[in-house]
């Protein structure tokens, strides 16, 4: 399910929230998380996040890494990799090194890049493709800090 | 120093002739040591906190998994190192740590490999495999800092070592050695374009996890019934150190 090094090292076991499943308050992990059923309050992962289709989570995340498929009414901060399929909806502000957006992701916030002048990856795709394609409908990069 | 206990059951007549034959194995690995029966008037914490008093470093328990329940909390309390000869039906926690039946695991025993696995306590009780409550409608309060409930029906465990179910193919083993409990809870939902029935598995490794319902919860704890309105459950790591055979499972 995750990449070989992501697996569970040191013992550290991954948390799967399934369909079906709500979780309330402050969740806290230090291994990798999946969730495809539903999170409210807050979502702390020190390793990856997979966020399902069918998911729903109004909270505030903040993970390693995390690729989004499913549904989040909240703040994500991750400090490598966000990835946004084209079935994510995304209601609230993204913070990452590297963001990746498939054409068909729904994000409704702000987006930002701390850090150096790295490379800003957005994937918008072939929109020819795409005919329901919706993507950015109010999405503000902002400038990297500069020296 | 080693002290047995044999559960009632074993001292019938026909395990008679078994008993002598472990007997005879363990002075001849020079292993003997006292030997205690447990019976409706004496239960196994007595007869352990004596013989520890006494010097006896090592129990072991003559019998089945029953045996064992009987036995694991004193053996927990009273912090020695744990052994089984497994003597009857069932035998699953030996199968678990490779104990074979009979007179052939005093050769186990003497060869004295130790484990030293986590320990669950539920209610103030210890249990080592897992607590079990089918047909669930629980909500799990876990770290003191946040609830999972399930929306679809469907079973609910609390796994250390887990268990050898015989129904399934799997086995539903766990990690006993990692320090932490495994909430799992199996909802049955359907899935796909035909609506086949499906069980949707969630699994959140937990320290400590408060289980409460509406209703009185009808739990198996280590295979034996045990309900209670609400359980307080949490991990002992490395707690018990046992004696386990090469060809574990755990």
């Amino acid at each position: 399910m995750f990449k070989k090094d992501d697996s569970s090292e040191g013992g550290i076991q991954d948390t799967i929230i399934a369909q079906g499943v709500k979780v309330e308050g402050e969740f806290d992990s230090q291994g990798n998380v999946v969730v495809e059923g539903e999170v409210h309050g807050s979502l702390h992962t020190e390793r990856e996040l997979r966020v399902g289709e069918q998911a729903r989570i109004i909270a505030n995340v903040v993970a390693e890494n995390a690729i989004v498929s499913g549904e989040v009414q909240g703040n994500i901060k991750v400090n490598d990799r966000l990835e946004l399929t084209p079935t994510s909806r995304i209601s609230g502000d993204i913070e990452a090194k590297t963001i990746s957006i498939a054409p068909g992701a729904i994000l409704n916030g702000r987006c930002s890049m701390p850090g150096g002048p790295e490379t800003v990856n957005i994937s918008l795709g072939d929109r020819r493709r795409s005919p329901r394609n919706k993507m950015v409908a109010a999405v503000e990069a902002e400038e990297p800090q500069m020296s | 120093m080693y002290y047995y206990i044999y559960d009632a059951f074993v001292q019938r007549k026909e395990y008679a002739k078994e008993l002598a034959t472990i007997e005879n194995r363990l002075a001849d690995f020079g292993i003997t040591g006292n030997i205690g029966r447990l019976s409706l008037f004496r239960d196994a914490s007595e007869l352990i906190a004596d013989e520890v008093r006494r010097g006896a470093k090592t129990v072991v328990v003559v019998g089945n998994d029953a045996t064992v329940r009987k036995v694991i909390t004193a053996a927990v309390t009273q912090k020695v190192v744990f052994g089984i000869i497994p003597l009857g039906e069932p035998n699953i926690f030996a199968k678990m740590f490779g104990i074979p039946q009979g007179s052939a695991a005093c050769e186990v025993l003497a060869r004295r490999i130790l484990l030293t696995t986590d320990v669950g306590k539920v209610n103030g009780r210890y249990f080592l495999s897992r607590i079990r409550i089918p047909e669930a409608d629980v909500t799990l309060r876990c770290e003191g800092q946040y609830a999972v409930r399930s929306k679809l029906k469907g079973n609910v465990q609390i796994k250390n070592m887990g268990w050898l179910d015989g129904e399934k193919e799997t086995p539903e083993l766990g990690d006993p050695y990692d320090g932490v409990l495994e909430a799992v809870i199996d909802a049955r939902g359907e899935s796909g374009f035909f609506r086949r029935a499906a069980i949707f598995r969630s699994t959140i490794p937990v320290k400590t996890v408060t289980i409460e319902s509406e209703q009185q919860i009808m739990a198996f704890v280590d295979e034996e019934k045990y309900a209670q309105p609400r359980l307080e459950v949490s991990i002992l790591p490395h707690r018990l150190r046992i004696v386990a055979g090469r060809d574990r499972l755990v």
